[in-house]
Formats: structure tokens, sequence, C-alpha cells
């Protein structure tokens, strides 16, 4: 995205091979303080492995990230280079049920944040803003203090933002964060999301195949597919008039009531997609 | 292909379910009826626990050991749950169910050929090179023409919706009456998914299959059935024509999942319901299941179970379904 004032997070030309398989090519986006982007795509696109770079769990071949005006391109030296970057990005995951330690009760699991980031703080100070988390994300104290088998699907997830949010990120990653989440629950955790970013200024990055949840919570959006951005722009633009094909495939994939399938499969053989063979995503 | 007036193929009359749950028996499905007519698609829609699945189970007979089944399921006018032996098998052949992840429910060391023409070649006593020919003939259906290619290939060396696509092919080959079509494309890409729905579709008018669809999708069941059943907590709590039924729902639970689902075409704040699905063992027997989260909660609603009430052509599970009909609004049109 040219012209971002203020960019809170930036990304120049990324690129990631796994052997001779080119997973991301020329990747560039950027997002202004506060803002939301979608990062819209399916399986094998590249979205995943473009996530995992800005957080760090993947290394990218070539191409810079920075967040917050420090460049993160590079593996982080030492602990309090990781703490440092930890402050500047944090990413909730998908599925709730695999990303929290089973043995562990919610108010420990914020706590354990909040001791990493907040080394300063007494133990009531720390306690005093599990409560404040806690509630913040819509969970009561019998919630707060109970083991993440006692939860649901949307109960779990919101303990995976209050705990990505006691880090005071600057900007949240949410890859497929609502994806997993039963239709009325999504809702709830969806209006969560809208009112925390208000609420608090936070960035938003939203991995997503869900075009309805990218309109409903971003502004603006880059499409990939095969590895590159094919289309980019403001997310009510792109998704009212996209321009390449694929996003108007991606468009027409959509299920609305009247959908004429027998157009759709016509429009869909007509470019049928080859999936690349990228070993994540 | 619709022939909604003649005798249904699929009939599920006060179904009831009790399943063993740590040395008890409790309820998970209370007076499941609908219909599915031969070349109709039907959506079953619900959330997790709604009991949509231990449905499509009761009627392919798959349910777990220690199951108490009331109500009845007729098959072609047949009884479908005192089947066994020869007639089970020949029942099975005629209902096809096609699962959510194929890579669950298939051998990954076995080669595709080798599945797919299993029944054929064990229960049809169909030589191999003939059954293999017919593969290839359903493979090519499916929209895969490289069938002879395919069969040699392993599970892991096809994307999950070609993966999706070969198992609808490998369901076919025992020329079946139903599809029982458990959240086929839930595991898919977007654009994956449209082009199986595309496909069932196309299989429903060219062979005049009947297809029962599981989905937790309003929107998918509206845009691909004729006529969709909702449920919650092991309950249907209305059945009627999909598009009816998207647009002016009559049941408040319907109404609230339509106005969960963010739109398309533009933003607008949430209608979350406030709590979570009720599972349908935790479903109260003197009232109704939805009360607890119901914007339209009357004393009468928690006072007795709520019955199906026939209305607008198809039916209801509320006490207020006349008092609220025509105002529960309906997902504006994307």
């Amino acid at each position: 995205m040219p012209d971002v004032s203020d960019p809170v997070l930036e990304v120049v030309g990324l690129r990631k091979t796994f052997g001779d398989v080119v997973a991301v090519e020329e990747v560039s986006f950027a997002v202004r303080r506060g803002g939301s982007l979608a990062i819209v795509g399916e399986s094998g696109s590249g979205k995943t492995t473009v996530a995992k770079m800005v957080t760090g769990q993947e290394r990218p071949t070539a191409g810079t990230i920075r967040a917050c005006g420090r460049d993160r391109s590079a593996p982080a030296r030492g602990g309090a280079e990781r703490r440092l970057r930890g402050r500047e990005v944090q990413i909730v995951f998908q599925d709730p049920y695999s990303s929290l330690d089973p043995r562990q009760p919610v108010d420990r699991a914020i706590d354990e944040v909040l001791r990493l980031h907040r080394p300063d703080w007494s133990a009531p100070q720390r306690a005093e803003r599990v409560v404040e988390l806690v509630g913040m994300v819509g969970l009561d104290d019998r919630q707060g203090s109970a083991l993440p088998r006692a939860l649901s699907g949307g109960q779990r997830q919101r303990v995976a933002i209050a705990r990505a949010l006691a880090a005071e990120p600057e900007v949240l990653i949410l890859d497929e964060s609502v994806a997993a989440l039963d239709v009325s629950i999504q809702a709830q955790v969806l209006n969560l999301l809208i009112d925390l970013r208000e609420r608090l200024g936070i960035t938003y990055v939203l991995i997503s195949h869900d075009l309805a949840v990218v309109r409903q919570l971003t502004e603006t959006v880059v499409v990939m597919h095969r590895g590159t951005i094919v289309e980019r722009g403001r997310t009510e633009d792109v998704l009212d008039a996209p321009q390449h094909d694929y996003t108007r495939r991606l468009r027409a994939s959509v299920p609305t009531p009247g959908w004429d399938l027998a157009a759709v499969r016509r429009a869909l053989h007509e470019t049928r997609p080859v999936r690349p063979l990228t070993p994540s995503c | 292909m619709n022939h909604p007036e003649s005798a249904p193929l699929l009939e599920v009359d006060r179904l009831g379910l009790d399943l063993l749950v740590g040395g008890v028996h409790r309820s998970v499905l209370r007076d499941v009826s609908f219909s599915v007519a031969q070349g109709e698609a039907v959506g079953l829609v619900g959330e997790s626990g709604s009991g949509k699945s231990m449905t499509v189970r009761a009627i392919d007979r798959l349910l777990p050991a220690g199951a108490r089944q009331r109500g009845s399921i007729r098959f072609d006018g047949k009884d479908v749950v005192s089947l066994s032996g020869a007639a089970l098998r020949s029942y099975r052949a005629e209902v096809a169910v096609v699962f959510q992840d194929p890579r669950v429910h298939i051998n990954p060391v076995r080669r595709v050929g080798d599945f797919m023409t299993e029944v054929l070649r064990t229960n049809r006593s169909v030589r191999r090179r003939d059954a293999g020919a017919r593969a290839v003939e359903m493979l090519a259906k499916v929209g895969i023409p490289d069938g002879e290619r395919r069969l040699d290939q392993y599970p892991h060396e096809l994307s999950g919706g070609l993966l999706q696509r070969v198992m609808i092919a490998s369901t076919l080959l025992t020329a079946p009456r139903l599809l029982l079509a458990d959240e086929p494309t839930t595991a898919l890409d977007v654009t994956t998914q449209a082009e199986i729905m595309g496909l069932l579709d196309e299989l429903r008018s060219d062979l005049g299959l009947s297809i029962l669809f599981i989905t937790h999708d309003l929107d998918l069941a509206a845009a691909v059935c004729d006529r969709t059943a909702v449920m919650y907590a092991g309950e249907i709590v209305e059945v009627r024509e999909s598009r009816l039924l998207h647009d002016d729902p009559l049941h408040p639970y319907t109404a609230a999942l339509g106005a969960a689902r963010p739109l398309l075409d533009r933003t607008a704040r949430l209608v979350a319901v406030p709590g979570r699905p009720l599972s349908a063992l935790e479903a109260p027997t003197d009232g109704c299941a939805f009360a607890g989260r119901c914007p339209y909660v009357e004393p009468t609603c928690t006072s007795a179970a709520p019955v199906l009430v026939p209305a607008d052509g198809g039916a209801a599970r509320c006490v207020r379904v006349e008092a609220l009909r025509g105002t529960l609004g309906g997902v504006p049109h994307a």
C-alpha cells in the first residue's frame, strides 16, 4: 500500500523459498498505526507464511520487515530483543483448543505474559491487570480462574486475545482467529475485536479466507494468490468492484441466495487454479 | 426435478435418540421430523452440538453402542431401523455419505483405485478391470479427466478438493439415490467449495439424486437447498423453503443465526446472541431450549416444551410464532 502515513508495520519485497519452491514473492504492504489490513487468500497463497515472517517464526529469504520503525527481518538477538518484539507484534491463532496450555488456568496464563513483559511490576499490580484484561475480553471472574477445558471455543479464543493484549502490542495479527468459531460466537468475538481496536488504538493484520469477516474488520486489503499480491486497495472497493480475475473468482465463490451454481462452476472451469506446492499453509 | 407431491424418499418421523454418556442414557435428539423427496436438496443447519451429525449417523445406522432410538426412519417406504445383513448393505449402497474431511476417512497407504473399487469387487463381484473402468468413468463425471492416472495415486498426492471429488465419485459407483453430505466443503477453500457445491447440484439434476446437506452455514444452505431445517440443542426449530427461511425467518434462533453473520456488501454492527449454543445434552425438557438467549422470551416459553407449529408452508418450534411472524426480519441480500 503506497503512501501510508505513520506506518506501524511495513513489509518490503518479502520473499520466502522452501528448497526450490517459492512460497512468497515480492510481497510489500504497510499498515498505518491504528489501521486494519486484511491478507486474503486460500491455502497455498502464502498468507500464513507472510504472517510467520512478520512474527519471526520464519526467516525471510529476502526483503525487509519493519515494525514500530525497527527492523525485524533477522532473528532477534537475545531475550531483551525478543521481548521488545513481543511488545510490537502479537498473534492470535485459529485454533483456541491447541494454542493454550491445558494445565494452566486462565489467570496464570495471562500472568505469565505480564511477568515476562513487566518484570518491574509487583504481584498485586499484575493481579489487578489480569482482572482488567479478563474483563476487557468479556469473561467473568470464574472463567478467569478456570482451566481451558472448562471453557467453550469462543471463551478460549477470548483468553488467547487477552493473553496477546497483555503484552500491550502495537500490532495484533489475527490468523484466521474467528474461522473455527460457531456463527453466534463468531459474531461476539468480531464485535469484541472491533471494540478493542476503537478503545486501544491497536493495529490489526487479519489473515483470512472469509471475505465477509474481512469486510467487517478491516479498512484495507491485499489479495494473495500463489505467493504474490494480485490486488490491493480499500476493503470496500476491492470487494465491491474486484479488478483482478482471481479476486472476482473469490468473490463469486461466496454463497448467496439465488447463487447460480452452474454459472459459478463454468467460471471456475475457465480459470482453474493450479495449486503451488508449498510446505506450509 | 422436484416431486414434493410424491412419497418422500427419506422420511424421518419423531426421531429421538439417547446416548450412553458416562454410563447414563442422555437425550441428544428429540422429536426430529423431516423428509427428503426424490431429487430434492434439503439443508440441515446447526452449530456445534445441535445434533445435526448425530441425525446423519442415525440415518446411516452408524450409532454408537448403547444408543436408544425412538421414532422412525423410512427410506423408500421401508423401515431403516430394522434392517440387517444383506438388506442393510444394500441400503448403505443406496444411501451414500460424503464426510467433511476425506483424509480422516481414507486409508493413506491404499491407492485411490483400490479403495474406490473395493465395494464393487467385494459386494458386487465385479472383476477388477471392469471395476477400474467404472471408477474412471465416475471420475470423469466429477470433473477429473485423467482418471487412469489418479487410480494409481495415493491420497496424499491429491489436494483436498480433488480428494473430495474422488470421494464423491466413489460413492456414486454404487448408484446411490440419497447423498448424506456432512459438511463436505467445510475443510476446503472457498473456490473449491463453490466447485464441489456446483458438482453436487449437477449430480442432483443429471441423476435425480436426493441430497441431505449438513452444514453450519445458513447462507450456504440457502444458496443450494430447496428446503432447510434449522437445528438447535437436538431439535428442529424451523423447517421451511430455504429462501423463506433466509429472508423471513419464523424462529428467533434462525433470525439470530442470520443476523450474526457479517455481510459481504456492507458493514454494520453484528447482532450477537448472548451466551453460547446449548448442546443437546444440556437442553431443558420442560421449556424452549433457546429461551435463555432469546430476545423475545416470555414466561410461557419456559413453562412447557414448545412443539413444531405449522406455518408458512413449513413449521417453527416457537410458542410465539404467530405474534412474531413477519417481525424477525431476514438477512438482507448480499
